[in-house]
C-alpha cells in the first residue's frame, strides 16, 4: 500500500524554494532512509507530511487520504529537537502518551524501555542525551501508526546507544507501516534500511533504490554511492 | 551485539552464508528449528526484509524447509546438506584461485604453501 504520495509538492520560505515540485510515492512494509546534505529539505518534507508546515503548492496523500488533521492519527513523528518535559518522569510521560494517543501501546513501551535499560522512575532532566533520545524513540515507536517519521534519531548519541536505537526500530517492524529515517550517519543505518532516497537541494530526488541491490550490482555501500552521487551535485 | 558485515557483499548474502555455515558445521542440526525472521533481525539489527530474503534463499537451496506458519527447520535430508557443502566448497575454491592470482601465484603454489605449513605445525607439535 502507498503510505505516502506527494504530487507537485512545493514549499517556499519567503523567497527560498525549500521544496520544488516533489513527486514521490513511498510503500508500506519498508524502512526507508531519506538521505541528503544539510538543508536539502528533509526536515521540511517531514513537517509537510505532519501538517506542521503547509505546502505552497501540491498535494499530499497519507494512506490514500488527502492530508488533514485526521491523517495525523496515522503518523508517529520523532522531531529532531526534544519535546519531552524535563520535569516529568519517564513513567509520567507514558501516562501522558496514553492519554494523548489512542493507539499508544503502553505494554510495548514498557518492554522497550526495559530493553534499552531506562527506568520509569527517572526524571527526564536527569537522563543523559543518549537515554533521552531512547525514551523519545520508545514513545514514538510504541504507537501503532502507519507512518513513522524519524528525523535524525541517532544524531549525537554514542555508538552503543545508536545500536540500541536501531535495534528498537528493527524490532518494531510492521509490514503495513512505512518508517522514514533521515540521517547523515549513513554507514550506521545501512543494514537497517531496505530502501534509500537521495535528496538534493530543493527536495530533488537524485536517486532511489533498494539498499542490497546497490551492493549486488555495484559492490558499493550506500555510503560510498552517496559520496559519489553528491560529489558533483 | 549486532552482527558485523563487510562492505562489499549484499547483506542478505552475508546472512545466508552465516546461517548456511551453522548448518554445514552442525551447529544447527537436521530437524532443528531455524531462528525466525524477527529473532534474527533483532539480534543482528538488520532490516527484516533483508533477513527474509536470506531465509528464502536458504529455502530454495534445499537445506531449510519452510513449514509456513510453524516456522522453518533444517532439512533431515542429509544428501541435500552434502550437496550444499559441495556447492559452498566450490565457491570457496574459486575465491581461493582469485586470491592466489591477485598476488601472482597459481592456486597450486598457494595450496603447496598451506600444505607445507600444516606439516610444519604438526612436526612442532611432536
Amino acid at each position: 500500500m502507498k503510505v505516502v504520495e506527494c504530487v507537485g509538492l512545493s514549499k517556499n520560505y519567503s523567497s527560498v524554494r525549500a521544496i520544488d515540485s516533489l513527486n514521490i510515492q513511498l510503500e508500506g512494509g519498508r524502512i526507508i532512509g531519506l538521505l541528503g546534505p544539510n538543508g536539502c529539505g528533509k526536515t521540511t518534507f517531514m513537517k509537510l507530511l505532519t501538517g506542521l508546515l503547509s505546502p505552497t503548492e501540491g498535494e499530499i496523500y497519507i494512506c490514500g487520504y488527502p492530508r488533514c488533521q485526521d491523517t495525523n492519527s496515522f503518523i508517529s513523528y520523532l522531531p529532531e529537537r526534544t519535546y519531552l518535559n524535563s520535569r516529568m518522569t519517564v513513567g509520567s510521560m507514558l501516562g501522558f502518551f496514553t492519554d494523548f494517543y489512542p493507539d499508544f501501546d503502553i505494554a510495548k513501551a514498557r518492554e522497550m524501555l526495559r530493553a534499552v535499560g531506562v527506568e520509569e522512575s527517572r526524571r527526564i532532566s536527569t537522563l543523559s542525551k543518549g537515554n533521552r533520545e531512547k525514551v523519545q524513540l520508545v514513545l514514538v515507536m510504541s504507537r501503532r501508526a502507519k507512518l513513522y517519521l524519524l528525523d535524525e534519531p541517532i544524531a549525537g548519541v554514542d555508538p552503543a546507544a545508536r545500536e540500541n536505537i536501531l535495534r528498537t526500530i528493527v524490532g518494531n517492524y510492521n509490514e503495513n507501516a512505512a518508517t522514514i529515517i533521515t540521517t547523515h550517519l549513513i554507514a550506521d543505518v545501512e543494514q537497517v534500511i531496505d530502501e534509500f532516497v537521495f535528496m538534493a537541494q530543493g527536495g530533488r530526488i537524485l536517486r532511489r533504490g533498494m539498499a542490497d541491490d546497490v551492493r549486488e550490482e555495484t559492490g558499493q555501500t550506500i555510503d560510498q554511492l552517496f559520496r559519489e552521487v553528491f560529489r558533483y551535485a | 551485539m549486532s552482527w558485523k558485515f563487510n562492505d562489499s557483499e549484499p547483506i542478505f548474502r552475508q546472512i545466508f552464508n552465516r546461517i548456511r555455515g551453522m548448518i554445514l558445521r552442525g551447529e544447527l542440526k537436521p530437524g532443528d528449528a531455524v531462528p525466525t525472521v524477527r529473532a534474527i533481525a533483532e539480534e543482528a539489527a538488520v532490516n527484516p526484509n533483508t533477513v527474509q530474503r536470506a531465509l528464502a534463499e536458504l529455502d530454495s537451496s534445499g537445506i531449510v524447509i519452510n513449514n509456513g506458519t510453524s516456522g522453518r527447520t533444517v532439512t533431515t535430508d542429509i544428501r541435500a546438506i552434502e550437496r550444499e557443502r559441495s556447492a559452498a566448497a566450490e565457491e570457496l575454491a574459486e575465491h581461493f584461485s582469485d586470491a592466489a592470482e591477485s598476488i601472482g601465484f597459481t592456486a597450486e603454489q598457494l595450496l603447496r604453501l598451506i600444505i607445507d605449513k600444516k606439516g610444519e605445525e604438526k612436526n612442532e607439535g611432536c
